[in-house]
């Protein structure tokens, strides 16, 4: 049976955003832009609100933010080495950590782009890069497969960026639980380390 | 630091934080010095990328007013494009800095202002906060051993230079340790080399050797959480 919670990304969807992302690099194109903002502008206000929800005002801050990066980094990015949604997901992570960062009480001169952004530049293997896109389509479909428990825990780390033990108290369940349960998703989509569960 | 074979590396519980943005900058950059000269965590980075890439697309819309997408429309028009970004990164020239870095280490090791501890230690502070965690530096002279110490709170440690060993075995460069709050420990830098380590402390660390207590206040003035 067709699973339609999770409708997945086809090919052709990822080619037209390529497009989109190309045109806007080679020739400004304010209408790739404007197609690219309606396609991805309320999934990362999504994941801006599940972090701080009610703050509308912010998410739509940071919307902005993220999608002015995407124009002026458009350049920078690579369709032979990630998809459009991983490229974008990096951009709205590390201007979230930013904005938070700010908010932060222990104000830090360590920025987002200082801890990731030479990782990004080293990754130029296109036999690993072309594994991964392959391995993009596997983790998408294995999504669906996950226990509640299971996308509940990955959801409140990665949409809500919250730590394991903020995840612990927030279900009142036993920091080792909330672990065994990011182990047992990792696994499942074909990422674990091959340590012990 | 080159290209490393370390065996200590960050779980995958950790790099899933990374991956996700769930973790402070302070660990972060503990993980991003580790991972810079780690293939294998870096793949395992990436994979987990693709995670959030999936769950940011099937994220339910929420919905996004005109007037957001007017202002950014607007906004783009001032931005410039395609311009490079004014470099944050100082340019490393012939050290054995990680790029990660470099920002708090433009001129290598050897250029730092040094706080000695004794005549075997001294660290130097990466992080000007005076809350919050602590990030430096600690070189320990080759053959030099660490005074006894216990910490209060959680204690990451990544090998940038030379080697250590204490009770429970031998690190080398690029090893990412995390120690948990009050396990004892007493490390030795191996004889051929100075060690140099960036530690991240969460609370203060305390001395227990009979001598070495004598330092404690000044430590605490130091990591004063």
């Amino acid at each position: 049976m067709p699973d339609t919670r999770h409708r997945k990304k086809n090919d052709a969807e990822v080619q037209e955003e390529q497009a989109w992302l190309a045109a806007i690099a080679n020739s400004q194109d304010e209408i790739a832009f404007s197609c690219l903002f309606d396609r991805y502008a309320p999934k990362i206000k999504a994941f801006c609100l599940a972090k701080s929800p009610g703050s509308i005002t912010m998410a739509d801050e940071l919307v902005q933010e993220v999608m002015v990066k995407i124009w002026q980094k458009a350049h920078l990015y690579h369709p032979e080495l990630a998809s459009p949604s991983t490229w974008i997901f990096t951009l709205a992570r590390n201007t979230r950590v930013d904005f938070f960062r700010k908010q932060h009480r222990h104000q830090t001169d360590i920025t987002a782009e200082d801890i990731y952004d030479d990782l990004i530049d080293e990754t130029q293997d296109l036999f690993i890069a072309a594994h991964q896109k392959q391995q993009q389509k596997h983790i998408q479909q294995a999504m669906s497969h996950l226990s509640l428990d299971q996308t509940e825990v990955i959801a409140k780390v990665y949409m809500e960026g919250k730590s394991h033990s903020q995840v612990a108290d927030e279900l009142q369940l036993p920091l080792g639980t909330v672990k065994s349960r990011i182990r047992l998703a990792l696994s499942k989509l074909g990422l674990s380390l091959g340590e012990l569960l | 630091m080159k290209h490393n074979n370390s065996h200590h590396h960050p779980d995958s519980l950790t790099l899933t934080a990374f991956a996700a943005g769930s973790i402070d900058t302070y660990e972060g950059l503990c993980i991003a010095t580790h991972i810079e000269n780690c293939p294998e965590c870096k793949r395992h980075m990436k994979q987990l990328e693709l995670v959030g890439a999936s769950i940011l697309t099937e994220a339910k819309d929420s919905f996004v007013a005109s007037d957001v997408k007017n202002k950014t429309l607007d906004a783009i028009k001032q931005a410039p494009q395609g311009t490079p970004q004014p470099t944050k990164k100082h340019q490393a020239r012939n050290t054995d800095v990680p790029k990660v870095l470099t920002k708090w280490i433009p001129e290598g090791f050897g250029q730092l202002e040094w706080v000695k501890v004794n005549r075997q230690l001294a660290t130097y502070d990466l992080t000007a906060n005076k809350r919050g965690p602590r990030v430096s530096l600690v070189k320990v002279s080759a053959g030099g051993q660490m005074p006894h110490h216990r910490h209060s709170g959680k204690e990451i440690t990544v090998i940038l230079q030379g080697s250590f060993s204490d009770e429970d075995g031998i690190y080398t460069e690029g090893d990412y340790l995390v120690r948990e709050s009050h396990e004892n420990h007493s490390p030795v830098a191996s004889l051929d080399k100075d060690c140099i380590c960036l530690t991240l402390l969460d609370g203060p660390i305390e001395l227990t050797g009979f001598f070495s207590k004598l330092l404690n206040p000044w430590l605490r003035l130091r990591h004063p959480i």
